[in-house]
C-alpha cells in the first residue's frame, strides 16, 4: 500500500524542488548543492528512516572519500597543465602495489609503507613530467596527442605492475574484518580510518591550496599559462609541485583502495570513470570542485541503493553527472565560460 | 600444399619403416584391417592466466600438458602416426581478449579448441571464432545454461555439467543439511554475469519447488569498491541459509563487507563451484570463508581414474588441483580421440566424433587405457571415454550428463571435500 503511494508523492515534491533548485544552483552552485544532498538525505530519512539513511550515507562517504581524493590529483593536473591524465587510475594501482611491497615484502609497519608508496607515487608522477610531458609541450604537442599518449602510457603502467608483481589478487595487511558500532551504525575500522585520513589530506590540500602562495601560483597557471610566465612566475617550479600533489594524493587514494578492498593490477582502471565523473561533475580544473563531486558522487550512488537494485549503482553515478551538467554545463563549481 | 605433400611422403616412409621394423622383430601382427593414417592435431588451449578466473589457469595448462604427454605415449605405443601438439593462450577472463586468443590459435594452425572457462567468454568466442570457422571448442569450466542452446551444428560442448544441472545439485546439497527444504528461507547473493544470474535463477527454481523460500535476492556489480550495502541487504532478515555465486576476484572484496555487518553467517553460507578456490581464504579473508560450504562438479569417489590422475599429477610437480583441471584433462582427451575416429585432424570431420567418443555406445576406456582406445578406434571399433572428471557422456547439446557434484566446505583456511551429491538426471 505505501509502497505505490510514497514515490508518487516524492516524485512530486522532488519536482517542486527541481525547479527552485535551478534558479539557485545557477547562481550559487555550492549552496545549492549541499542543500541538494540535504534535501536528498531528509527525503529519503522520511521514506526509509533514520538508521538505513545514516548507514548507506556512511559507506557513502567511505566509496566518495577515495573518488575525492582520486579527483583532485586529475583535476590540479588537468586544470594547470590541460593534460587529461588517463594514466591516473594507474597511478593509484601504482601507490597501492609499493604499500604492498613495503608492508608486506620488506615488511616495514603500516605507516612506513603509505608513506612511501604517497612519496614514490609523487616521484612517478614528477618522472613523467620530465621525461614525457614537459618536452612534449615544449614542442607544441595538442591536446589529442597528449591524451593518447596519457591513454598509452596507462596501459605501460598496468601491465608492467603485471608482469612484476604478477596478476593474482593481494590484501594489505589492514584488518578488513573488524567493525566499530555506534549508535547502531557499523562502519569497518579500516574504512573509518579511510574517511579520517582522507578529510585529513583533503583539508590540508585545500588550504595550500587557498592560502600560501604556491596555490595562488598554481590557480594563476590555471588562467593563463604564458600570461603567469610573463608575470615572473617559474611556471617550472609550479608544474614540478602540481605532480608531486597529484601523485602523491593518486598514491594515497591507491592506497586507500587497497586497505578497504583488493590490490590488483586493474585497482586503478576500475575507479578512472567514477573519479573522472567526480572531476567533471565538481568542475573540471577545481580541486574543490574535486573534492565535492567525488563526496556527492559517493553519496548519491550508496543512497540510491535504498530504493534501486544494486545493480543500477553505476548508471546512477553518472545519471547524476548528466543531470548537473544539463544545469551547469561547468559542474558544480567551475566557472561559465564562453560555450 | 607442398607441406602435406612432405608429410605425406614423411609418413609412408615412416610407416614403411616401421613394417619393416615390426617385420623384423619377434613382435605380434597388428590386426589387418587398422586405418593406418598419420595425423597431425593441433590443440588450442584457451585459459585464464589473468583476470577473474587467474585462479584457475595456471592447473588448467599443466592439465592441458599432462594429456598431451599421456597422448603422445599413447600413440608410441600404439605405433601411430600421430603428432599432437597444444597451443596455450592466455584468455585474461575478458570476451574480447577470448576472441583474440581463439583467433591467434587458429592462425598457429589449432583445429579443436580448449576452453574458454568464464562463460561470458565461452560464448563469444563460441560466436565469432569456433561456429564461424567450423572448428569444434570443448570448454571445461563454462557451466551457463545459454551455452546448451547456442546453434551450433554440434561443434560446442563442454565437460562440465550446466547450471541447470548444478542450481538443482545445490538445492538438494542444502536440502540434505536441512533434512528437508520446507518453509526455510534462503538470501541470495550473485554477480550479475550469466554465471551469476543464471544460476540464481536456477538454485531459486528447485529450491522453491522443493517447499523452500527466497527471502531476499541481490544481484551485484561485479566491479564496485565497496559492497557494504549490498552486504546488509544479503545479510538482512535472519535467513536459515545464504546463496552466494561469484567468483574469487570479487568475493575478496564481498566475504570482508559480509563479515563487517556482523549478521551474517559463514556457517550458514552456501556457494558455488566458481569460489571453490584454495587460495579464497587468503584473499577474501579466513572469517569470510571458514565454515562456508558448497558444490563444485566433481568426481565419483569410488573413480579409479580420478584416483590415477591425482597420482599423475602429484608426480608432475608444479600447481595443486583446482576445480576444472581433470574437465580441461578430459577436453583435450576428446578433441584428440575424436580426431583419430575421423581419421583426420580438419575441424568439422573432428567435431563429427567428439559426441560419439564421449558417451555410449561402446567399449569403456580411461585416460590410462588411451593406447587401447586408439587401437579400437583405428579398428572402427565405438568407444565410450571415461574421463579423469568423470564419464562425460555428452548430449545432444553437447552438455556433461554423467558425474556428480561434491560439497565441500572451507576448513582451517582450505578447501575439503566431505560428500557427493549425483547429478540430477533430468530431461534434456
Amino acid at each position: 500500500m505505501s509502497e505505490s503511494v510514497a514515490p508518487a508523492a516524492a516524485t512530486r515534491r522532488a519536482e517542486g524542488r527541481f525547479v527552485a533548485a535551478r534558479s539557485l544552483l545557477a547562481r550559487r552552485p555550492r549552496t545549492a548543492a549541499l542543500a541538494l544532498v540535504v534535501a536528498m538525505a531528509l527525503g529519503l530519512v522520511v521514506l526509509e528512516g533514520l538508521h538505513d539513511v545514516a548507514q548507506t550515507g556512511l559507506n557513502g562517504l567511505v566509496l566518495g572519500s577515495i573518488y575525492a581524493l582520486g579527483a583532485v590529483g586529475l583535476t590540479l593536473v588537468y586544470g594547470i597543465l590541460k593534460l587529461v591524465n588517463f594514466a591516473h587510475g594507474e597511478f593509484l594501482t601504482f601507490g597501492a602495489y609499493v604499500a604492498l611491497l613495503a608492508s608486506v615484502t620488506l615488511g616495514l609497519p603500516l605507516v612506513a609503507a603509505v608513506v612511501a608508496a604517497v612519496a614514490a607515487t609523487a616521484v612517478l608522477g614528477l618522472g613523467f613530467e620530465l621525461t614525457m610531458w614537459r618536452p612534449m609541450r615544449a614542442r607544441g604537442a595538442g591536446l589529442l596527442q597528449l591524451l593518447l599518449m596519457a591513454i598509452g602510457l596507462a596501459f605501460v603502467i598496468r601491465y608492467g605492475i603485471q608482469y612484476v608483481a604478477g596478476s593474482e589478487i593481494r590484501t594489505l595487511p589492514f584488518d578488513r574484518t573488524s567493525t566499530v558500532e555506534l549508535a547502531g551504525l557499523r562502519l569497518g575500522r579500516t574504512e573509518l580510518i579511510v574517511i579520517g585520513v582522507g578529510c585529513v589530506a583533503l583539508t590540508a590540500i585545500g588550504l595550500v591550496l587557498r592560502l600560501m602562495l604556491l596555490g595562488k601560483r598554481m590557480r594563476a597557471l590555471a588562467d593563463n599559462l604564458d600570461l603567469a610566465e610573463v608575470a615572473g612566475i617559474d611556471t617550472r617550479r609550479v608544474t614540478t609541485f602540481t605532480w608531486l600533489f597529484a601523485g602523491g594524493l593518486a598514491g594515497l587514494a591507491g592506497v586507500m583502495a587497497g586497505a578497504v578492498t583488493t590490490v590488483r593490477p586493474e585497482l586503478g582502471f576500475a575507479l578512472l570513470l567514477p573519479i573522472f565523473a567526480a572531476v567533471i561533475l565538481g568542475g573540471i580544473g577545481d580541486a574543490f570542485g574535486a573534492l565535492a563531486g567525488g563526496l556527492v558522487l559517493g553519496l548519491v550512488i550508496e543512497w540510491s541503493t535504498l530504493f534501486l537494485d544494486f545493480r543500477w549503482k553505476t548508471a546512477i553515478g553518472f545519471a547524476v553527472l548528466i543531470g548537473v551538467l544539463v544545469v551547469r554545463p561547468q559542474g558544480l563549481f567551475g566557472r561559465a565560460r564562453a560555450v | 600444399v607442398q607441406k602435406t605433400a612432405v608429410a605425406g611422403i614423411l609418413s609412408v616412409t615412416v610407416a614403411a619403416g616401421a613394417v619393416g621394423l615390426s617385420a623384423c622383430g619377434e613382435d605380434e601382427e597388428d590386426g589387418g584391417g587398422a586405418q593406418q593414417a598419420s595425423l597431425n592435431l593441433t590443440i588450442g588451449d584457451l585459459v585464464p592466466l589473468t583476470g577473474a578466473l587467474s585462479d584457475f589457469g595456471p592447473p588448467g595448462r599443466k592439465a592441458s600438458d599432462l594429456a598431451i604427454e599421456q597422448i603422445q605415449q599413447a600413440a608410441e605405443e600404439v605405433g601411430a602416426e600421430h603428432t599432437v601438439r597444444v597451443v596455450h593462450e592466455d584468455t585474461q577472463t575478458e570476451p574480447q581478449a577470448s576472441v583474440q586468443a581463439a583467433r591467434k590459435v587458429i592462425a598457429d594452425g589449432a583445429s579443436c579448441l580448449t576452453g574458454a572457462w568464464a562463460s561470458a567468454d565461452t560464448i563469444p568466442v563460441a560466436r565469432s571464432v569456433a561456429m564461424r570457422e567450423d572448428v569444434p571448442q570443448i570448454s571445461p569450466a563454462s557451466t551457463s545454461d545459454e551455452i546448451t542452446e547456442l546453434q551450433d551444428d554440434g561443434l560446442i560442448s563442454r565437460t562440465t555439467p550446466p547450471d541447470s544441472f548444478q542450481g538443482p545439485a545445490l538445492a538438494a546439497a542444502i536440502e540434505q543439511d536441512f533434512g528437508s527444504a520446507e518453509g526455510k528461507v534462503v538470501n541470495i547473493g550473485a554477480r550479475n554475469d550469466a554465471y551469476g544470474t543464471g544460476l540464481a535463477d536456477s538454485f531459486a527454481t528447485e529450491w522453491e519447488k522443493r517447499g523452500g523460500e527466497i527471502g531476499g535476492r541481490v544481484i551485484y556489480d561485479p566491479d564496485q569498491p565497496s559492497y557494504n550495502s549490498e552486504a546488509r541487504q544479503i545479510a538482512s532478515g535472519a535467513p536459515d541459509a545464504y546463496v552466494i555465486i561469484d567468483f574469487p576476484e570479487t568475493y575478496a572484496k564481498v566475504g570482508p563487507a559480509l563479515v563487517r555487518t556482523g549478521q551474517w553467517d559463514a556457517s550458514k553460507t552456501w556457494v558455488t563451484d566458481g569460489l571453490k578456490s584454495s587460495s579464497l581464504p587468503k584473499d577474501a579473508g579466513r572469517k569470510a570463508t571458514e565454515g562456508m560450504r558448497g558444490t563444485a562438479p566433481g568426481v565419483p569417489d569410488e573413480n579409479s581414474a580420478a584416483k590415477a590422475f591425482d597420482r599423475l599429477w602429484e608426480e608432475a610437480g608444479g600447481p595443486g588441483r583446482q576445480t576444472f583441471d581433470a574437465q580441461n584433462f578430459d577436453a583435450t582427451i576428446l578433441c584428440y580421440l575424436a580426431s583419430v575416429a575421423a581419421g583426420s585432424a580438419e575441424g568439422a570431420s573432428l567435431a563429427e566424433h567428439v559426441r560419439a567418443v564421449s558417451g555410449p555406445p561402446g567399449t569403456k576406456y580411461t585416460w590410462e587405457q588411451l593406447p587401447d582406445a586408439v587401437r579400437a578406434l583405428e579398428q572402427a571399433d565405438d568407444v565410450d571415454y571415461e574421463g579423469a572428471s568423470g564419464p562425460i557422456d555428452l548430449n545432444e547439446a553437447g552438455d556433461a550428463t554423467a558425474g556428480v557434484y561434491d560439497i565441500f566446505r572451507f576448513q582451517d583456511g582450505d578447501v575439503k571435500t566431505f560428500d557427493e551429491v549425483p547429478l540430477p538426471r533430468l530431461n534434456r
